[in-house]
Order: C-alpha cells, then sequence, then structure tokens
C-alpha cells in the first residue's frame, strides 16, 4: 500500500498553513512590538493568494513545456510567503512616520490565532483518525 | 469566513473611534490655543467617517463563488475615516487687553470649542470602542466555539 495514500495532500497542506499561520504571528507581534518606533513601516505576510497559486499547481493540470527555455508554469515552491511591507489605506495622524494601527493589528492577530487553531484541529483529527484505523477501530 | 469578516469590520470600527479618540483629545489640549500655522486661533476638528465595502482582491481571476460570496457581503460595511474636517464656527472674542495676541480693541479670538461639547464626544467615542471590542470578543468566542464542536 502506497504511503501517499495514507499521508495524503491534508498534512502537507495544513503544514504549510500552519507554517504560514506562525510566520503571520511572528510580523504582527513584531508590528505590535515597534508600535512606538520612529518612522516604522508596517509589515504583513501575503500568503492565501500564495497557497491557492501553490495548490493550483499542485493539482492535475499542468502547463505543457513545448521549449526548454518556457516557464515551467509551477510556482517555485521554496517560499511563498512573502512578507511586505502594509499599505495603509488608513488615515493617519502620527507624526512620527509609523503605519502601525493598533487596532487593525489586533484584529488580525485573533484572526490568526483562529486559523491556527483550525489547521491544527483538523490536523490531530487527521492523526486520530490514522490511529482508529491502526488500532482496528478497538478503542 | 464569515468570522473574520466580523473581526475586520469590527477593528475598523476600533481604529476609527480611537482616531476620533485623539481629536477630541487634540480639541480639549487647544482649548486656549490661538496660535496656529495657518493663522488665528486653533479650530476644532472632527473627523468624517464613511461607510465603505471590506477591501478584497477584485481581481478578474475571482472564481465564481467567490464573486457569489461578495455579492452577499455587499450590505457589509466597514467603517473609514475619509477625512478630518475643521468646525465653521468663528472664534470667540474674549476682552483681555493684556494678551499678547489681543486685536486694537483689546479682544483677542479664542478657539470655540464647548467642553461639555467635547466630554460627550468623548464618553460616546469610548462606549463606540467598547462595544467594537465586545463584538470582536463574541466573534472570536463563537468561532473557537466552533472548533469545539469535532471534539
Amino acid at each position: 500500500m502506497p504511503t501517499q495514500s495514507i499521508f495524503d495532500e491534508t498534512i502537507a497542506t495544513l503544514q504549510k498553513t500552519l507554517n504560514a499561520g506562525s510566520l503571520r504571528h511572528k510580523v504582527l507581534t513584531s508590528n505590535i512590538a515597534n508600535i512606538d518606533t520612529p518612522n516604522y513601516k508596517a509589515f504583513e505576510v501575503v500568503m492565501e493568494d500564495a497557497l491557492k497559486r501553490n495548490n493550483r499547481s499542485a493539482g492535475p493540470i499542468e502547463l505543457v513545456r513545448t521549449r526548454p527555455r518556457h516557464l515551467s508554469g509551477r510556482h517555485s515552491s521554496s517560499s511563498p510567503l512573502k512578507i511586505k511591507a502594509a499599505d495603509s489605506q488608513a488615515l493617519n495622524l502620527r507624526a512620527d512616520g509609523n503605519t502601525v494601527d493598533l487596532d487593525r493589528t489586533m484584529g488580525k492577530l485573533a484572526e490568526n490565532t483562529i486559523m491556527y487553531r483550525s489547521a491544527a484541529q483538523i490536523i490531530k483529527k487527521k492523526f486520530q483518525g490514522l490511529k482508529n484505523a491502526i488500532q482496528g477501530g478497538s478503542k | 469566513m464569515d468570522f473574520f469578516d466580523a473581526l475586520h469590520v469590527s477593528s475598523s470600527g476600533l481604529s476609527a473611534q480611537r482616531l476620533r479618540m485623539n481629536l477630541i483629545s487634540a480639541n480639549l489640549a487647544n482649548m486656549n490655543t490661538t496660535r496656529t500655522k495657518a493663522g488665528g486661533p486653533y479650530r476644532r476638528k472632527d473627523p468624517v467617517f464613511a461607510a465603505l465595502a471590506p477591501s478584497r482582491s477584485q481581481s478578474h481571476e475571482a472564481s465564481f463563488r467567490e464573486m457569489l460570496g461578495n455579492r452577499q457581503k455587499e450590505h457589509l460595511k466597514e467603517v473609514a475615516v475619509v477625512g478630518i474636517v475643521e468646525d465653521s464656527r468663528p472664534p470667540i472674542k474674549k476682552y483681555d487687553p493684556m494678551h499678547p495676541d489681543a486685536d486694537g480693541n483689546g479682544y483677542v479670538a479664542m478657539p470655540n470649542i464647548n467642553l461639555m461639547e467635547e466630554m460627550v464626544n468623548m464618553i460616546s467615542a469610548t462606549r463606540s470602542y467598547e462595544a467594537s471590542v465586545t463584538a470582536i470578543k463574541s466573534a472570536k468566542d463563537m468561532a473557537l466555539k466552533a472548533l469545539e464542536i469535532g471534539q
């Protein structure tokens, strides 16, 4: 029995989600830590789009390369997460050039926590199911 | 995700009320300011709030499901501060001939700021902020409770 059918894409995908969540948490906490740093520009992690693109290229549809110089069409999986300076659309009253919006950042932090916990819970259920199958459903 | 939309909308409310609070503090601090860069006494400032659709990617690549979701969320509006306006009420003339900014007749133009009005605005901003915090808390609790369904 090939191991792919046991450890299918679920765990790999959730692993990416967890990685993205922990990176996003780091960036958000660094933004909060620098709330009083003059000229600090808030950063954000662009991940949802990147994950989507990654999943699509991992699907059954592949670009056919007829010339060696054609692009592969597969997104380079080395780093699907990009950290970029957040574009602040909100009006800013601060004179010190800092673009951190505490309230929005706290909201994003709450969102990230929920996303992370969801992914962790699904991965936990996945392993529980595997364990159950290994034990023949005896427990 | 509906929970996250609720979080985003409430966060925008928090941000807007905080800015309003900052402006009220500036108004209170400058109650007696007679000199400004633009000339004349300080004029009280008010934020202008507008309801905007949440910012989301509107690329032509959006799938049918996303577009349907966007259509369903038409009525979901974030609050955005679109500008800060100065109060148009004329300055109060106060007789104080010893003041360095007094005019020829001994009158000084003072900011037209009503302390009571500012205090009421401040309480209103605080309560609105608290309401948004409560909304965020309950959205978060709902999402975390939903996670407990499978346990």
